[in-house]
């Protein structure tokens, strides 16, 4: 810290304040919450992407000894659809479907049916022995065979889905120096070590509390309250500790559905997805095809960059996953054409995960310009040294502060970047390969309107 | 049933495909031991048996009956530290802290195992005297315990600096 | 998981008895596979016997071999310095295993009897001719990345998991068994069936029979064995390609007298690289007959849609490891 004092806990170095919770196993997470009468569950997941259940057979698991209910559309509570995120200010649940409401399917995975029993191994069991037939119908699943009928979203977190500087086709035929590739990017899970769990309890009819291992608190409130049918000041969601969320721990099925069967069975709920259904349940980072083309002068100066691009969502959701906005604030280029699209597939909902769309985004832009400086053999810093924009390269808005050559200056002299050898292979140690690259990351900062509540207790010499 | 852990005796009467993992944490209410994948991939579980490092998810409880088990409570407390654990605040060895507790208990399993002599995969001498006790070498024997915040380069440390002087470093 | 009974064996007499006694029993170790397999319902006994009070002794015998009992922990065989010494290829296969907690749990004939990891063999909504016979096979045409290219079938192509079998097949390791017909020994490279028609038939095993010892015969040029393991990770991984060998070198002719050599990760069983082993028998200890050995062994190798990188994959791994093996003591390390 250059400059500071250190004022009580300010500007100074701190353990974390929870540590020995942690360290000792103390830190009690959503799964390990004690009540009484507690109930386990058990959720039993679709195997076909799109459809109807035709038909639940429960007798076998409803015989098990120790079940107390099993829970499918038939006699799910009765719920308003989730606040989607994005789409509603208030949204926590990354789908907008109404949850167990009827018998439609929507993806492979998607809770069909939930086993309500005594113990863990008795919920389990009997949701091995839960018979469904469906009819089924066709499903959109391949990406890339429906890549051709791609659409361009309404907008990208509120930004337009296309941006057209000049006609950046023709500067990219014409320019000196040309690379043109198509990056894909698979999907991504976060699979924080601890798994997706609720533990639900009602008090009453117009009231529960729901532990949940979740990083979106106000907003689930909402949207439970508001499917409930409840007001927000009789529900409240609790997440002392969470064990990872990384973008994955929004609302998702499995929360509302312990709710509801908490509401079913009228006693505490404990819903813990298994791993496997972490990744039926919950959704992960959408995959891409993206193309980056870059043309530019001898000089390495770009007459032209093309971003351009296909994830894959579904129709329930807005996350198109922001991979385009790098290049909207990085690099001047005289013309610029910037587009994504959307291919719906019968999927769970994708979602955010670390970094949403600039991770991806810059992989393929940050290749694309490795791809230019070899091509045009110019270093790869001082390519980005001279392609450093004055203004913001979308909006020729003014940046209120910019180090970024500052940062490449540094970064080079820090990292030995001067010894550097450019040719591909050209450095062995022993059995390995060394290189050494540079890339730049973005990520957005956004702002909000906030609100601070500070309270000053005690007289002299106590308090703060 | 008789368990012992943490030297405490306790008597529990479970459906036998209780696993070691659940009869800790549902069972017992000791739920520092932690649950990540329930199949022997993340490591969350790991409790310490006879002082040896096991996966308590794959472990059915019935088969540890009557043997000393160990797990994150009886390592030590919040208002008195192991000192890994203590390492582990001071190299900031976790953020959310799930997988810690698993962390800790493998740890101690494997400087066991190092003090012992059991090489590793990475060991280039099966028969030498002493194995370096190096970075590399933690990495390698603790690949059984994930961390997904991404707390290795501190939970390596931590390890390091505990068991330096024990494993001579 | 199914209900079931639990019993605990203490000799091989009563896990027998404990076995007949039931309609579909199985024999427990240390429980990481079955435990799992449980879970998924894959398994469903209806009395598990737990066999880990059976012999866990390591016995080195005068004339070099060893016989290890089949409840010792994975941990201890590759610890136990006669293993590390005679056969270093074994505790190297081992210590590539798993990791440390699985290695402490595991025992010696779970290791052997472990199922394969196949996404298709553990997903109860997938076709699966091991799980069902004639039920159909979503890994041919599915994603098969992890598949074999060696002794598969249209029906499976699942391959085997284990590193440590492996080593065995490598070392001519005969497998003791006791049943309710009596004793007999196999040898461990018989003891897995290749799929063909029948890919839910996995051993040779009669009901009820249970493995009690490992034999490695005395083999001294061992010493000089290696095991290596190519993964996606640095480590806790499957192998895509594995090897074991050892090698016997007439270093002044620079000939070699003898060798052993195996494949893992690529086939449905330990793969004895029989044909490879002949090519190099009595062939200058240089690269050119490693690659021909390899070649000789990879001849009938068959790739699927996302599994064909293993064949030369394979190659460079089995040459790459016989050269190590090959360099004079001071550049082995």
């Amino acid at each position: 810290m250059s400059g500071g004092r250190t004022m009580g806990a300010v500007g100074g170095s701190l353990s974390r304040v929870d540590g020995p919770l942690k360290v000792s196993g103390t830190a009690r997470f959503t799964a390990e919450v004690r009540l009484e009468g507690l109930l386990y569950a058990a959720v039993v997941c679709s195997t076909i992407a799109r459809g109807r259940i035709a038909r639940i057979d429960s007798t076998t698991a409803e015989r098990v000894p120790g079940i107390i209910a099993v829970m499918t559309h038939e006699n799910c509570p009765r719920m308003k659809a989730p606040l989607a995120f994005l789409r509603d200010p208030n949204g926590a649940a990354m789908s907008a479907l109404p949850v167990m409401q009827d018998n439609s399917v929507r993806w492979n995975g998607q809770p069909v049916a939930v086993v309500v029993a005594e113990t863990q191994e008795i919920a389990d069991q009997a949701a091995s022995l839960v018979r469904i037939n469906y009819e089924v119908e066709q499903s959109a699943l391949a990406f890339e065979a429906l890549l051709p009928q791609a659409q361009m979203p309404k907008n990208i977190l509120g930004q337009p889905s296309l941006v057209k500087i000049g006609d950046a086709e023709a500067a990219l035929k014409d320019a000196a120096i040309r690379v043109d590739a198509v990056y894909r990017t698979p999907r991504h899970y976060h699979n924080a070590i601890e798994l997706h769990a609720s533990t639900a309890q009602w008090d009453g009819d117009d009231s529960f509390v729901v532990y949940d291992s979740s990083q979106v608190l106000a907003v689930e409130r909402t949207t439970l309250a508001t499917m409930f049918g409840l007001k927000q000041d009789k529900v409240r969601v609790l997440a002392p500790f969470v064990g990872g969320g990384f973008g994955g721990k929004t609302l998702w099925n499995h929360t509302i559905l312990c709710i509801a069967a908490a509401k079913l069975v009228k006693r505490p709920v404990r819903l813990v997805l298994s791993r496997e259904d972490v990744f039926r349940v919950t959704g992960g980072r959408t995959l891409s095809e993206q193309r980056v083309a870059l043309g530019a002068k001898a000089d390495g100066t770009l007459a032209a960059l093309i971003h351009t691009g296909t994830t894959a969502v579904v129709s329930h959701n807005s996350f198109p996953e922001q991979f385009t906005f790098p290049a909207r604030h990085l690099y001047a280029a005289k013309t610029m054409l910037l587009q994504q699209k959307i291919v719906e597939l019968d999927m769970v909902a994708n979602t955010a995960m670390r970094a949403p769309g600039e991770s991806i985004g810059s992989f393929a832009l940050e290749s694309a310009l490795d791809e230019l400086a070899v091509a045009g053999g110019i270093d790869p810093v001082e390519l980005r040294r001279r392609i450093e924009p004055a203004k913001d390269p979308e909006k020729g808005t003014e940046f209120s502060s910019r180090n970024l050559v500052e940062a490449y200056r540094r970064g080079a002299e820090r990292f030995g970047w001067a010894d550097r050898r450019p040719l591909p292979r050209s450095r062995r140690d022993g059995e390995w390969l060394i290189g050494q690259g540079v890339a730049t990351a973005m990520y957005p900062y956004y702002r909000r309107p906030g609100a601070a509540l500070i309270r000053l207790t005690g007289g002299p010499g106590r308090g703060a | 049933m008789r368990f012992i852990i943490n030297g405490r005796s306790y008597d529990a009467e479970f459906d036998v495909r209780t696993s070691l993992l659940d009869l800790l944490r549902d069972h017992l209410q000791l739920s520092g031991t932690k649950k990540g994948c329930d199949q022997g991939a993340c490591g969350a579980c790991t409790v310490l048996v006879d002082g040896e490092r096991i996966n308590s998810c794959l472990a059915l409880a019935v088969q540890y009956q009557d043997r000393e088990i160990m797990t994150i409570e009886g390592i030590g407390a919040a208002h008195n530290l192991h000192p890994l654990q203590a390492a582990f605040i001071e190299h900031d060895g976790f953020q959310c802290g799930y997988c810690t507790p698993g962390q800790i208990c493998s740890a101690i399993g494997m400087a066991a195992e190092h003090k012992r002599g059991v090489p590793s995969a990475l060991t280039a001498d099966l028969l030498a005297e002493h194995i370096a006790f190096s970075n590399d070498e933690i990495r390698e024997r603790m690949s059984g315990n994930l961390c997904r915040c991404g707390a290795h380069n501190g939970i390596v440390e931590a390890i390091g600096q505990t068991f330096a002087k024990e494993l001579g470093r | 998981m199914n209900e079931f009974r639990y019993e605990r064996a203490v000799d091989a007499a009563s896990a027998k008895t404990l076995f007949a006694n039931a309609q579909r029993a199985k024999y427990l170790g240390g429980g990481t596979n079955l435990v799992d397999l449980m879970r998924e319902n894959i398994e469903r006994p209806d009395v598990v016997v737990d066999v880990t009070g059976l012999t866990q002794t390591i016995e080195e015998r005068e004339d070099g071999g060893m016989l290890i009992g089949a409840a010792t922990k994975n941990t201890a065989v590759a610890a136990h310095r006669g293993v590390r010494e005679r056969f270093p290829l074994l505790a190297r296969a081992i210590l590539s295993g798993a990791s440390g907690q699985i290695r402490n749990m595991a025992t010696v004939g779970g290791n052997i009897l472990q199922r394969t990891r196949c996404y298709y063999f553990y997903d109860s909504a997938a076709r699966c001719n091991k799980r069902e016979r004639g039920a159909g096979c979503d890994a041919i045409d599915g994603f098969n990345r992890i598949h074999a290219i060696l002794g598969a079938s249209p029906h499976c192509a699942a391959t085997h998991p284990s590193d440590m079998c492996v080593a065995l097949v490598a070392l001519g390791a005969m497998v003791h068994l006791e049943g309710p017909q009596g004793a007999r020994e196999i040898a461990l490279t018989d003891l897995h069936r290749l799929p063909g028609e029948t890919p839910d038939i996995e051993t040779e095993l009669a009901p009820g029979e249970l493995i009690t010892r490992i034999e490695l015969p005395a083999l001294p040029f061992a010493a000089r064995s290696t095991y290596r393991k190519v993964r996606d990770r640095a480590s806790y991984a499957f192998a895509l390609v594995s090897v074991a060998a050892a090698l016997d070198i007439d270093e002044e002719r620079g000939m070699i007298r003898d060798v052993r050599l195996a494949l893992g990760g690529v086939a449905p069983k330990p793969w004895r690289a029989f044909r490879c082993e002949d090519v190099l028998r009595g062939a200058p200890a240089k690269e050119e007959s490693f690659r021909r050995a390899a070649e000789a062994e990879l001849k009938g190798a068959v790739g699927l849609t996302y599994n064909g990188f293993k064949i030369e994959l394979a190659r460079r791994v089995i040459v790459s490891t016989l050269a190590e093996l090959a360099a004079p003591e001071e550049a082995r390390r």
